[in-house]
């Protein structure tokens, strides 16, 4: 969950979502070395402009050389890696368990036939119902509880207008289409409770539909099930 | 980073051990196998499909006398894609007669 002050990223609950936060930090180095470099270079070709004319003159092999390469290098530890992450996020569309999130104005509600059928809405918890240590516009009254070390299949879809289902420790969202049913993968290999929220305007209420997630171990989660 | 870094290696390196083995698999875990009719990203055609594939199964079951339990396949399939607003749709179009598709 974000809390106030926070300046990076949530820590990533799976391999793919780890994954994007260290290229993001690698990205984010390279930016701040080029950046710190142009406008250091910038500077010093304002101050020393009255020797340009060197260049002129002479050929510099070597140094033409390092600013064709240099450059390319650069690309290429950005993209390599980025790619490398693009087809390792691409999400298969097999899983061992599919749970649908149906998005409506203004709550989500989940569905699975896989085992034991279950099908309920989860709604925010109002600010009066509200117990100790809870979230407040985050804290749902049914929250959807996944098994982790599994490989979910999630597939979302709407009802009525656009909605988009996200969950930012797994570095995920997806949009929810009416007549579409949009599909993606959910690992966690952590046990924990996760928040989202609804990411796609979708109405006055937009700001009070919350995603929680929770995700236990597969034993628990067949007992949860056999008990709902 | 370097938590994200540390998390990596951590999890590569349990991955396989904790993962629910293949028996437990096979005993718990029963859904939809991937299709590579619908390799897409929208699996509204797929569940759309095996909906069909259900009725049109047990029709032609029903006409030859046979039992109709490996239509149950097809059945578990839907269930397990379509919401369930959508199968109460298909089911009353189906009732009304205005089914997209010949079954
Ligand atoms: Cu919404």
């Amino acid at each position: 969950m974000t809390t106030y002050s926070r300046m990076q990223f949530l820590d990533g609950a799976n391999i793919t979502s780890s994954g994007m936060i260290i290229f993001h930090d690698f990205a984010f180095s390279i930016l701040m070395f080029i950046l710190t470099f142009v406008i250091f270079m910038s500077f010093i070709s304002l101050s020393t402009y009255k020797h340009m004319r060197l260049f002129k003159e002479y050929s510099f092999n070597m140094l033409e050389m390092i600013w064709t390469l240099f450059p390319a290098l650069v690309l290429l530890a950005l993209g390599v890696p980025s790619f490398l992450m693009m087809y390792f996020l691409e999400g298969e569309l097999k899983g061992d368990l599919t749970v649908k999130a149906v998005g409506h104005q203004w709550f989500w509600s989940y569905e699975g036939n896989d085992l034991v059928s279950f099908d309920f809405d989860s709604y925010m918890k109002l600010d009066d119902s509200l117990s100790m240590g809870d979230n407040r516009v985050l804290e749902v009254d049914n929250s959807l509880v996944l098994p982790m070390m599994t490989k979910i299949r999630m597939i979302i879809t709407s009802t009525d207008v656009l909605h988009s289902w996200a969950l930012p420790s797994m570095c995920l969202k997806m949009d929810a289409i009416p007549g579409r049913l949009n599909t993606m993968n959910i690992i966690s290999l952590y046990p924990g409770s996760f928040y989202g929220q609804c990411s796609e305007i979708c109405g006055i209420n937009h700001s009070f539909m919350p995603i929680h997630v929770e995700f236990v171990g597969w034993k628990d989660y067949i007992k949860n099930l056999t008990s709902m | 980073m370097g938590a994200s870094i540390y998390f990596i290696l951590v999890s590569v390196l349990n991955y396989s051990v904790k993962m629910a083995s293949m028996e437990e698999r096979i005993k718990y875990f029963r859904t939809t196998p991937f299709d590579p009719r619908f390799p897409q990203c929208n699996q509204a055609r797929h569940c759309f499909q095996d909906y069909l594939d259900f009725h049109r199964c047990e029709k032609v079951m029903t006409e030859k006398g046979k039992d109709a339990a490996p239509c149950q396949w097809f059945k578990m399939c839907y269930e397990s894609l379509c919401p369930s607003e959508w199968k109460d749709r298909f089911d009353s179009w189906r009732e009304e007669g205005i089914f997209a598709a010949k079954i």
